[in-house]
């Protein structure tokens, strides 16, 4: 199927797709157009359109939502619109096919995009909006749209953690795709911290020493690991984080422990420290694949030592595995507003 | 004795022989809607092989110079494109006869004019007067027409029938009083009040769809039903009608017909049977128990406002006091939102919301039925498994059809919990264009089948019902805030505000 778009006015957008269509054979048969969903994929900037249609054509074969491609152009004198349809084969006589709705729209036509965007959107239905390439100054558009959606989705590895604080305050509910990438750690301290043996361990956590980027990864390792344990931060000074548990009860038979961030600008996510008072030791390395080494007793040789090849990190596999698997976000929140509070405490110490 | 071979095939599709008046033939519903309607009627076979039309209004025009009027409309407003043969035979049965309304003398010669037409079909008529004029003429022309004999008794062998146009009156004492005058010269029977919403086939798949199918009539009430909401929504303003529009509102102008005519097939109880009058006694029966508001009721349980200015389709388009012919002042409803409820034992405690609107985000008249939530026990504290509500959407239009949201499991190695969404769409399912609501609504008329119009008593409750939220409304925007939303948007936040104390919220349309 063409992925060019045909070109066409606001008044003739279902117009044009029907005749689209049409076209898919006398009666349609076999081409099953599917949507449960409103999928918006927010272009701020133009330039990053080429890349964004190419992550487009990637979703459309796994995500089944109508689909709206929305970008800014300041080259442009009015909305320029453009519809087309995608489909792959589901079985052998069967496709699968999405509409697929192009908005250009100058900045100064802004306000108006909303109401463009609304007409065309399927009723009733889940509404994403996918922010491509979002910076500070997009913030503006992106609140513009904002209310078109039920939730906004984003890859945070390539922003700074001020930014989602920023889209926070526009939609509470997100999705950050960086978090899926993440859930690869996630699923291993779990699956190290289910023996018995570990899980003993923890009332001795005296450490917690993460390396990364400045970016949020690191930031939002820190804030679910804390989240799960119970430990809120209560003070920062010599470079690193006092946490104390949450519940007195815990309090009682457990020390303050200590959260230290190092930066590691080559790296998203390093590595993961988990440091215990008699010397043992859980650590999980970024090679290249995930390496995991931990050792109850410092003076015993029997050591835990794997590693596991990271998932296709890409944002097309990202989505497939939001979409198969599905993640949950409810510790994403929790995460990220200790992340918050990190940044904060940092920031007000300096 | 029954006619052991039953009914003509015919006699069911098509009226008897009739002549259609069209008081107001000039006029926009006539050139939009009505002229149209019947030229599809024609298209279809469903018109009597003894028929015309006579226009009536008070342009001085020759019969050709009406037909060539027509053309142009026919040609923009018609469903379908003009056919040659079709339009030939169709043109030859329009006439047109210049009336002023309030004039006597005229309405003889009109009868001169109808005689002389039912001798050239060669036989005896039954006659359609079609009132689509202003409701300041109904009661003259209804006058009139009856002094010139054009008038006869209810069981004469010759029917004569009156259809008028909503509003019928503008409160409950004026349509009372409405009511009195069409009443002088014609029977109830006679009298054929249009609510074209009635006449849409989603409208009247409302009474086929609970009562055909044995699923969903038992989940049809208080036990399983959590809310309900009722949505009209236009994406246009107040256009060339300003000033009609100012004096009514949109509670007046789609609430007390439209959605109360919808609310009242959602939730009857089962006629004894499908004729006019069973129908319409059950509908009657919810408008008197749709509980009525106190003065309190109205500040907490309404909500009106007017569009401002904002963007439609990406146009920016002015607010609504800034349209023409709009005061300065003016106070008129172009949004309203309602929380009623229905006191029988059907419906008790089962919120029904409804809105209507001008300049909203959309064109769409919607039902939308939420279903209790399954208890979530098994599926508590499970990731990705959060229960949504089911959901029957009835979409009225524009896309016309059913669909219910369930609950699935999306394929993948983990139990998780997703909303679908099965649709039911009249044009995929049955294949075929829906006829307008007029032309189904034209037709019961002709054939005195009454089903689709509404009851003197149905209208009298529906303005009883909305009198206490007139009454607060005029005592001024400090009792009830006059909200304002952008054009555009859906509303104003106070509408969403309405079905937050039940955790409730408008469906996005």
């Amino acid at each position: 199927m063409s992925d060019i778009y045909t070109k066409t006015s606001v008044k003739d957008i279902s117009k044009t797709l029907t005749n689209l269509m049409r076209g898919f054979g006398d009666d349609q048969a076999g081409f099953e157009f599917t949507a449960s969903k409103n999928f918006i994929l927010f272009v701020p900037q133009d330039r990053q359109l080429e890349e964004a249609q190419k992550l487009l054509d990637a979703i459309v074969e796994i995500y089944p939502a109508k689909f709206f491609l929305v970008y800014l152009d300041d080259q442009l004198n009015d909305y320029n619109i453009g519809v087309t349809a995608r489909c792959h084969i589901l079985t052998k006589n069967r496709h699968s096919c999405a509409e697929i709705i192009r908005f250009g729209s100058p900045r100064n036509k802004l306000t108006g995009l909303p109401s463009l965007i609304r007409s065309q959107m399927l009723p009733g239905l889940d509404t994403e909006i996918f922010g491509f390439g979002l910076d500070m100054r997009s913030l503006e558009s992106l609140t513009l749209l904002n209310p078109l959606a039920d939730r906004i989705m984003f890859d945070s590895s390539q922003f700074n953690l001020s930014l989602i604080k920023n889209i926070w305050t526009i939609n509470k509910k997100l999705v950050d795709f960086d978090w899926v990438r993440f859930a690869v750690w996630r699923e291993e301290i779990s699956s190290i911290f289910q023996k018995n043996s570990y899980q003993a361990l923890i009332p001795q956590l005296e450490r917690i020493v993460i390396q990364g980027s400045s970016n949020p990864t690191a930031y939002l390792a820190a804030g679910w690991i804390l989240g799960r344990l119970g430990l809120q931060v209560s003070a920062f000074g010599n470079n690193e984080y006092e946490c104390a548990y949450e519940y007195a009860y815990e309090r009682l038979d457990r020390d303050l422990v200590a959260l230290q961030i190092l930066s590691d600008p080559n790296v998203t996510l390093k590595s993961i420290s988990f440091v215990f008072k008699n010397g043992a030791k859980v650590v999980l390395e970024n090679m290249h694949r995930l390496v995991i080494s931990a050792q109850i007793d410092p003076l015993d040789n029997d050591k835990l030592s794997r590693s596991k090849n990271f998932d296709d990190q890409s944002l097309k596999a990202c989505f497939a595995r939001y979409l198969a698997i599905g993640e949950s976000f409810k510790d994403y929140s929790l995460a990220l507003e200790r992340a918050f509070e990190l940044e904060t405490l940092a920031q007000s110490y300096f | 004795m029954k006619n052991p071979f039953g009914e003509s095939e015919k006699k069911v599709l098509q009226p008897p022989a009739t002549g259609v008046v069209i008081f107001g033939g000039t006029g926009d519903l006539a050139k939009r809607k009505l002229l149209p309607a019947l030229y599809n009627l024609a298209y279809d076979g469903y018109l009597p092989p003894s028929f015309f039309i006579l226009g009536a209004s008070r342009s001085k025009l020759s019969d050709e110079e009406f037909r060539a009027a027509i053309y142009e409309g026919m040609n923009k407003f018609s469903r379908r494109p003009l056919k040659d043969e079709v339009w030939n035979e169709f043109s030859k049965r329009i006439h047109y006869q210049p009336v002023a309304f309030t004039d006597a003398a005229d309405f003889k010669v009109l009868k001169n004019r109808l005689d002389a037409l039912s001798q050239g079909q060669g036989q005896d008529l039954n006659y359609l007067y079609y009132l689509a004029t202003d409701p300041g003429f109904f009661g003259p022309i209804a006058t009139n027409l009856k002094s010139a004999g054009l008038v006869e008794d209810l069981n004469a062998q010759k029917a004569t029938r009156l259809v008028v146009e909503k509003p019928f009156g503008k409160d409950l004492q004026s349509s009372i009083e409405l009511n009195d005058i069409l009443r002088q010269s014609f029977a109830e029977q006679q009298i054929f009040r249009i609510d074209h919403y009635l006449g849409k086939e989603t409208v009247q798949n409302i009474l086929v769809f609970r009562f055909a199918n044995g699923m969903f009539e038992p989940l049809w009430n208080h036990k399983y039903i959590d809310h309900i909401q009722i949505s009209v929504c236009e994406s246009v303003g107040v256009e060339s009608r300003a000033g009609y529009f100012d004096s009514s509102g949109i509670l007046r102008d789609i609430v007390q017909n439209h959605l109360l005519q919808v609310l009242s097939l959602l939730c009857i109880e089962p006629p004894i049977s499908l004729t006019a009058d069973s129908i319409r006694d059950e509908k009657v029966k919810v408008l008197k128990s749709i509980r009525r508001y106190t003065a309190q009721d109205v500040a907490k349980s309404t909500v009106r406002a007017q569009y401002k200015s904002g963007h439609i389709d990406g146009l920016a388009v002015p607010g609504y006091l800034e349209e023409k012919g709009v005061p300065a002042s003016s106070t008129t409803d172009t949004f309203v939102a309602l929380d009623l409820r229905i006191d029988n034992w059907r419906w008790a405690g089962v919120p029904i919301y409804v809105r209507a609107g001008k300049r909203l985000a959309k064109r769409i008249s919607e039902i939308t039925v939420y279903f209790k939530n399954a208890p979530d026990a098994l599926f508590r504290g499970q990731d990705e498994c959060s229960i949504e509500q089911n959901v029957l959407a009835i979409q009225i239009q524009p896309n016309e059809g059913i669909s219910l949201k369930i609950s699935s499991k999306p394929p993948g190695p983990k139990i998780r919990v997703s909303p679908v969404v099965m649709d039911f769409n009249y044009g995929k399912s049955f294949g075929v264009a829906l006829p307008e609501a007029y032309e189904r609504l034209l037709l019961d008329a002709m054939k005195g089948e009454a089903t689709l119009f509404t009851r003197n008593d149905e209208i009298e409750q529906a303005w009883d019902l909305l009198e206490p939220i007139f009454k607060a409304w005029s005592a001024g925007a400090d009792q009830v805030p006059v909200y304002n939303y952008e054009a555009g948007t859906w509303g104003p936040q106070a509408a969403a505000n309405l079905l937050k104390p039940l955790n409730h919220r408008w469906r996005r349309l």
